[in-house]
């Protein structure tokens, strides 16, 4: 019976004799196909596609816009503060020497760059200008203003050294009072160091939200499909190639959420161009609105696609083996 | 020689039809039992040489399907051993599973084609898990259309078809990536006879280029007419080998 049946050999597949080369094209091949199949699909979605995309997009927009208002605000409070100069008066009836050797005193700190010493009349001069003072100021019949030293820092000064330098012109012989005219700046800092931390902890929590939408989208697109699944599985899918589609929607979908950002931040910054830049023509002239750099703006899209990326990965391996176990 | 209905009494090293050099599909005093201690096979022992058809047959629930599933790694056997083209199933480690599948066309009853996606591109697969280039791709899905006779509808989606040309796509998917065996469970359950013929004159031609053929069905009338051998289960034994000589 056995001679009958006349043994033949087997079709030698294609496929078995595998050389090093050849794994490499089968590697690359079933990335060029995964890579196209998750794009097709995202296609055959549009709705799906658009709606995860600008959920993805807005709230990475978010942090970029906040990013944005904050560089500004700190430009303007470094524009804005650097003319600010701290002022010691000088007590009632010092003379001019007086003031003279107190600002020597002073001009020998590091923290100074400049003392302008101004003298009653100086001071009398300024106020005369403001309107509606001349008169009042014409009928005293002595000059009741002091000597002022105008204290000029060297720029870049932290507040403890600030602090340092009001406490030493405190400390000079013959100064009544000092007046820091710089101490908003100090606040605005320690205010926009707050905003700072604020924008990375929100840019943090939107990311973390990102991704989980991107998750949540491949996770439905998974279980929409497992029968599918289970059929390339029998027909000798391994489980990475099943789920590498979905590991580049996820990637696919980062992407443009994160172009998608970008877009919303640039629209959003040419809306802001024009009125930041009239009010901070109205403070200094040399103040001008600072746009996103162009790194972040080109990086947003890549770091949004590591997003997508690993928002896929972190349901696709569970969610495989249940559509598998399906 | 022996009857066919006591040859399961021959030990399996002096069975007819125990493995030989050639054996592509093994079954050695392979059990299997479910969970919830149903007995769906008991001590099978058969094997299926390379360009050989053989039909699995039995009343409904004789355990079928259970042998099918083994030989695919869908269920592991309880006790015995399942050897594919030369490996044992039993060593196989999961990460194993995906490459010796690929050695395997499956057809099944309810076709399980890909409904989103033409003929050509469900026909396609197997290559493309295989890392074949797109341009050999091409080649051999059209083969595999023409072999049979599907050519002219590869752009079409599956729910175009007759529920005989889907079972024609399977059988393209099945046989496209040049498996050493193809299995099939109840291929024609849903096909009228003359169909049914048809698909199983396809398995013929598969059977004649080398590959090994099982085909699990309950339809004597047609296995009748194929003149192949007969393998026949009766709760879950291997009560009859009929060789393809003698089925009348
Ligand atoms: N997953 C399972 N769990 C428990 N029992 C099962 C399972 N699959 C099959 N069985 C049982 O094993 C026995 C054999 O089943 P099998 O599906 O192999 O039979 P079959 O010959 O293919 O039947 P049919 O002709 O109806 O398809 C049956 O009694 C069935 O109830
Ligand atoms: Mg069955």
């Amino acid at each position: 019976m056995n001679a009958v049946r006349e043994p033949r050999r087997a079709p030698e597949p294609e496929k078995t004799r595998r050389s090093e080369p050849r794994k490499v094209g089968a590697w690359r091949e079933h990335h060029a196909w995964s890579m196209s199949i998750s794009l097709r699909r995202l296609g055959a979605r549009p709705l799906g596609t658009l709606l995860t995309v600008a959920v993805m997009g807005v709230a990475l927009a978010l942090p970029l816009t906040f990013y944005l208002l904050l560089g500004n605000v700190q430009r303007m409070g470094d524009a804005l503060g650097r003319n600010q100069s701290i002022s010691a008066f000088m007590k009632p009836g010092q003379n001019a020497g007086m003031a003279e050797t107190a600002a020597s005193a002073l001009r020998g700190r590091p923290e100074v760059a400049d003392i302008v010493v101004r003298t009653p009349k100086d001071g009398l001069d300024e106020l005369a200008e403001v309107q509606g003072f001349s008169g009042a100021l014409q009928s005293l019949d002595a000059n009741p203003l002091p000597y002022v030293l105008s204290v000029q820092p060297k720029p870049g000064l932290s507040a403890e050294d600030i602090g340092r330098l009001v406490d030493s012109m405190k400390a000079t012989p013959g100064v009544d009072m000092v007046q820091d005219t710089g101490a908003w700046r100090q606040r605005l800092d320690a205010l926009l160091g707050v905003g700072t931390r604020a924008v990375s902890l929100l840019a943090l929590l939107l990311g973390i939200a990102a991704l989980l939408v991107v998750g949540n989208t491949i996770r439905v697109d998974i279980q929409s499909r497992s029968a599918e699944i289970g059929v390339l599985l029998l027909i000798g899918a391994s489980r990475p190639f099943v789920r590498r589609p979905y590991l580049y929607a996820g990637i696919w979908l980062g992407f443009l959420a994160g172009v998608l950002a970008v877009a919303l931040a640039v629209v959003l910054e040419l809306a802001l161009a024009g009125p930041v830049g009239r009010l901070a023509a109205a403070y200094d002239g040399s103040v001008s609105f600072g746009g996103l750099p162009a790194w972040l703006l080109l990086s947003v899209p890549f770091a949004s696609a590591v997003l997508g990326w690993l928002g896929a990965r972190l349901v696709s391996a569970r969610q495989i083996r249940r559509a598998a176990a399906a | 020689m022996p009857s066919p209905q006591n040859q399961h009494h021959i030990p399996y090293p002096l069975g007819l039809h125990g493995p030989t050099g050639d054996a592509v599909i093994g079954f050695d005093l392979v059990s299997k039992r479910y969970e919830g201690d149903h007995q769906a096979l008991t001590d099978v022992s058969f094997s299926v040489e390379a360009g050989e058809m053989a039909f699995v047959t039995g009343h409904s629930g004789a355990g079928k399907s259970t042998l099918l599933k083994l030989l695919a790694m869908i269920e592991r056997p309880t006790n015995g051993v399942v050897t594919l083209d030369g490996r044992k199933l039993n060593t196989v480690r999961p990460a194993e599973i995906p490459k010796i599948r690929r050695k395997l066309g499956m057809v099944f009853q309810d076709h399980r084609l890909l409904l989103d996606r033409s003929v050509f591109a469900n026909v396609e697969l197997p290559l493309i898990i295989a890392g074949v280039s797109p341009a050999d791709r091409g080649r051999r899905v059209r083969a595999a259309l023409e072999k049979v006779g599907l050519l002219s509808y590869e752009k079409q989606l599956p729910e175009a078809l007759s529920t005989g040309e889907q079972q024609r796509v399977g059988i393209a998917r099945a046989i496209v990536a040049k498996p050493a065996v193809l299995i099939a469970d109840e291929p024609t359950g849903n096909l009228d006879p003359q169909l049914a013929m048809e698909i199983m004159g396809l398995f013929a031609e598969f059977q004649a280029v080398g590959t090994a053929v099982l085909v699990a069905s309950h339809d004597l009338m047609l296995i009748k007419r194929m003149k192949k051998r007969v393998v026949v289960l009766d709760h879950g034994k291997l009560v009859a080998d009929v060789p393809a000589m003698e089925v009348v």
